[in-house]
């Protein structure tokens, strides 16, 4: 992989007033809530130490023996004899604040002694083509979260001054990958939390907008405007409707129960909400889905509704057996399908998810789930329409390579799991340029 | 009251900060030392870290009541 593009250096500027360990860790704890994973652990690792009561203790003592703020923040953080790199971070990141935030409005490489946590959030993902620093490693913060970010991140080099442009040649499979990819990665969103991480690690679009949990969809629609954006209707079951449909009539079973009426039979039962759902989607350019459909009528139903509001891109979720099946037919009816592998096994395996004994039975990688995922993805060859995958299974690289494999066209996952993905479809060469 | 226990993971900064918030959601001060050491205030992630506890090392866990500190093993071991 080869990085190339003209160089961003870093600089810092001493703050006019330093900021309290309070400001610092309020700082953290707010960034903390926009990631998730390692990243979002080490912010708040970093947060917690900023907040630890022995520092404060120790800072205050050294304050009222009369020392200078920056001098006794310094002696408190190395009175622990931890040479750790967060304590440094803080100190730093306390006294000293970046001279500007580099965004010269084209792609650069971002070049600099050294980066803090801070100075990587400041970074516009879109713009960074990669970072070069001198400290550091690659279990930095700075480089969790660029991977995080889906940056490529490069330390231990110290680039000479005079350098105006750098080319880097990092080994392959690349750390990072940031070609367009073959099989587009996308992202499955539950919350605004999710929205924002999916852009950071740079999702190729959304391949679940849950509305269920998050129905905010012009913002989903300018986050990522003009890609690919899969909302799935309402996925909610009977409980919802308080087990009666709108005739009055039982709708029967337990609570929850995955067997039940549920995804589009829900619907079906209640078809006011979902014209509720389609109207405020009508207009905007997203692609719309039903969950848990069985038959090739639920299709053709679906289809329909979505057509008195203009909707034109239809597709299907297939979870259930009998839908993966008769994928031939009920693909002929919509323009796409997106495979949900956690449904998709519970039913295969007759195995309800909830039961934790049951646990075992949980594998998308089980023989019979996978040959299900392959006549749906032949259907779809042969009827050319996409099929993706947007459940767990998608989110673990080697099921991952192996779903490619069967001929998925797309993948979406928590964004959470974007860049480790990145990293695998990049050594399988399912990434475009690299491949 | 103690309580040891042998650790299961290095507390690097990350095990450390999980176990550091068990510590002040138990709202106890709690201490914690090699066998025979000095006991760290264990609400103070700095104290834990310096520490440097790898995994497989025994740990003694004091203050709080039995209660926390056997779930505070729990999250070490």
């Amino acid at each position: 992989m080869i990085i190339e593009g003209p160089i961003v250096r870093l600089r810092r500027v001493r703050r006019a007033r330093p900021l309290s360990l309070a400001e610092l860790a309020s700082s953290l704890e707010r960034r903390a809530s926009a990631f998730s994973g390692d990243a979002a652990a080490m912010l708040r690792a970093q947060a917690m130490m900023a907040r630890d009561p022995v520092l404060h203790d120790r800072l205050a003592g050294l304050i009222a023996a009369g020392r200078p703020f920056e001098q006794a923040l310094a002696e408190a953080a190395a009175s622990f004899g931890v040479s750790h790199q967060d304590v440094g971070e803080l100190v730093r990141d306390a006294l000293y604040e970046p001279a500007s935030t580099p965004h010269p409005g084209y792609a650069y490489v971002l070049v600099a002694d050294s980066l803090s946590v801070a100075d990587m959030m400041r970074v516009d993902p879109a713009e960074v083509l990669g970072v070069v620093t001198a400290e550091g490693g690659p279990t930095s913060h700075a480089a969790i979260l660029a991977r995080s970010m889906g940056i490529p991140y490069l330390s231990g080099y110290a680039v000479s001054p005079e350098l105006d442009v750098i080319r880097l040649e990092l080994p392959d499979p690349s750390p990072v990958g940031i070609a367009p990819q073959r099989v587009p990665l996308l992202a499955n969103i539950s919350s605004p939390a999710d929205l924002a991480l999916a852009q950071q690690t740079g999702a190729e679009g959304v391949g679940l907008l849950r509305t269920e949990f998050y129905t905010d969809y012009a913002s989903v629609a300018a986050a990522f405007e003009g890609k690919p954006i899969v909302v799935r209707v309402l996925d909610s079951g009977a409980r919802d409707l308080g087990g009666r449909d709108l005739g009055g009539r039982d709708l029967g079973g337990r609570d929850e129960n995955p067997l039940g009426v549920r995804g589009i039979r829900y619907l079906r039962a209640r078809p006011s909400l979902l014209d509720a759902q389609l109207a405020s989607l009508s207009g905007m350019s997203v692609s719309v889905m039903a969950p848990m459909v069985s038959t090739v009528d639920e299709a053709r139903w679906f289809r329909a509704r979505c057509a008195r509001f203009g909707i034109t891109d239809v597709g299907v979720m297939i979870e259930v057996p009998a839908a993966a099946l008769c994928a031939d037919e009920i693909l002929a009816e919509v323009d796409f399908a997106s495979i949900g592998t956690n449904d998709l096994t519970q039913f295969t395996l007759a195995a309800d998810r909830q039961i934790g004994a049951l646990s075992s039975y949980q594998d998308a990688s089980h023989p019979a789930v996978l040959r299900l995922v392959e006549f749906v993805a032949d259907a779809g060859r042969r009827l050319g329409k996409p099929v993706s995958v947007c459940g767990e299974a998608a989110a673990d690289p080697a099921l991952a390579s192996v779903l490619i494999g069967l001929g998925v066209t797309s993948m979406s996952v928590a964004p959470a799991a974007i860049p480790a993905m990145r990293r695998a479809l990049w050594g399988l060469g399912a990434l475009g340029e690299g491949a | 009251m103690d309580v040891m226990v042998v650790v299961k993971e290095s507390l690097h900064a990350r095990p450390a900060a999980v176990f550091v918030q068990a510590v002040l959601d138990s709202g106890q001060a709690v201490g914690i030392a090699r066998p025979g050491g000095a006991a760290a205030d264990a609400r103070s992630i700095l104290s834990v870290l310096a520490l440097d506890i790898r995994s497989g090392e025994r740990v003694v866990l004091s203050g709080g009541s039995r209660d926390v500190l056997d779930r505070l093993a729990g999250v070490l071991a």
